[in-house]
């Protein structure tokens, strides 16, 4: 299989919830009232920008991928005109959705479009959902939404940013996700507000991930025969075999995996505006600059695949080649991209923890 | 979708050289970029935890075959 690049774009920034973890409260006024302003990318600016993934892709020989998220997608006018175009194109598409909106109806058009995999937030129990989610229909819209994809052949993925205030609810989420028939359920990080970095009291630090790693493990066993729990994030390959690629990468000085930033795609915002990583919010410009020209040339993509100056900030890290740990989290908490991740567990490590990575379709 | 057709057309004049104004060699830079990633095969299971990174497709989550 070849490597896959993408785009992942910020179809709209209106919203019909107020998450307490979104970016969007931390971006400005714009951002902030979860309304789009005029300034949404044209339909054919859209257009345009998808050619140009799918030219890229087919010039690197890589497949392209392209993820839609918001703001809530589904709150997009022409949502369906994008996916006819993309199903065209035969091209990959995720969407990244709060599920509340996604009736039976919407979820056999969204087959029907070429959707075959899709992500829903759980971020805990009902009670804390609704909470961090701000609305008290939330949850149940979103448990709707993944039975409507799930009956209607369409894979979900559960996703839950993972707080100090809801990692306990974890195996919650896990058992309700089975209950409504996802596929995949996983935990994401939580980059804190960079205004309060380590400080921010929803932040877990590198021993708090090291333990929620391990728990999620036991959780894999248990529920192993109904549910994909997974160990994908940049930092579980502390926690996994070495492999003859690892080595190889390692000796060779090359990009394996790791952090995407820099490497495997960019974060478009609903305007056009470039940021390597929807989490890292550096504007790098305007995706009408073209995808490969910012790929190739900004400079701060440069740096990011800068092994050297990145191996100098981290203590000479042999494991550059498939980490680098996550830039936004070591943005957030440090004002410095290329600093070291402060979640790493590295240190925390012991033999008995590496196992070889749990792989079940 | 008649207006899509449409404005696929319209806009297909202008379809993007901006990225590679050059289709056919790859230019230094594109080399020296595609020179960095380990030329192996990726096989990505496609679970979507990309997209649990918050990135994308980030390729950290893939499974790269291992003799
Ligand atoms: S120091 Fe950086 S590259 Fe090394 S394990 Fe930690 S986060 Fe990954
Ligand atoms: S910056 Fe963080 S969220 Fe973005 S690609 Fe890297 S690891 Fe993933």
């Amino acid at each position: 299989m070849v490597r896959k690049i993408f785009i992942q774009w910020d179809s709209t920034n209106d919203c019909n919830l107020r998450c307490s973890h979104c970016y969007h409260n931390r971006e400005g006024e714009e951002h902030s009232s979860h309304k789009q302003g005029l300034n949404a990318m044209s339909l054919e600016d859209v257009i345009l920008m998808i050619n140009d993934l799918n030219e890229t892709a087919k010039r690197w020989s890589m497949k392209p991928r392209f993820q839609i998220s918001g703001g809530e997608p589904l709150m997009r006018k022409d949502l369906y005109s994008i996916l006819e175009y993309t199903k065209n194109l035969k091209m990959e598409v995720r969407i990244l959705t709060n599920g509340t909106l996604i009736t039976e109806e919407k979820a056999r058009d969204f087959y029907e479009l070429g959707i075959r995999r899709l992500q829903i937030s759980l971020d805990g129990n009902k009670k804390r959902h609704n909470l961090i989610r701000g609305q008290p229909f939330a949850y149940d819209l979103a448990i709707q939404g993944i039975k409507n994809c799930a009956i209607n052949n369409i894979e979900v993925t559960v996703s839950m940013t993972a707080l100090k205030s809801n990692i306990q609810d974890f195996e919650d989420v896990i058992i309700n996700s089975i209950k409504a028939g996802a596929k995949y359920v996983g935990t994401k990080s939580y980059v804190p507000n960079p205004l309060l970095g380590v400080n921010d009291p929803e932040f877990l630090d590198c021993e708090d991930l090291y333990l929620l790693y391990k728990k999620t493990r036991d959780l894999e066993q248990k529920y192993s025969k109904k549910i994909n729990v997974l160990q994908t994030e940049v930092l579980w390959h502390l926690m996994q075999w070495d492999t003859k690629i690892k080595k190889e990468a390692r000796e060779k000085d090359l990009f394996l995996s790791g952090c995407g930033a820099g490497f495997s795609g960019l974060s478009v915002l609903s305007d056009g505006t470039v940021y390597p990583c929807r989490r890292l919010p550096l504007p790098i410009g305007n995706i009408k600059e073209g995808f490969a020209n910012l790929m190739l040339n900004n400079p701060i993509l440069k740096d990011l695949r800068d092994f050297e100056k990145m191996r100098a900030k981290m203590d000479n890290c042999q494991h550059i080649p498939y980490c680098r740990g996550c830039r936004a989290i070591a943005y957030a908490t440090t004002g410095d991209y290329m600093a070291k991740d402060p979640m790493c567990y590295k240190e925390l490590v012991t033999p008995k923890d590496i196992q070889p990575r749990v792989i079940r379709r | 979708m008649n207006n899509l057709a449409s404005l696929v057309e319209s806009i297909d004049g202008l379809f993007i050289k901006r990225s590679h104004p050059d289709r056919v060699v790859l230019s230094y830079q594109e080399k020296k970029l595609l020179e960095q990633y380990i030329s192996t095969e990726i096989n990505c299971y496609d679970c979507d935890s990309c997209n649990s990174c918050g990135s994308g497709d980030c390729n950290s989550c893939c499974e790269v075959v291992d003799d």
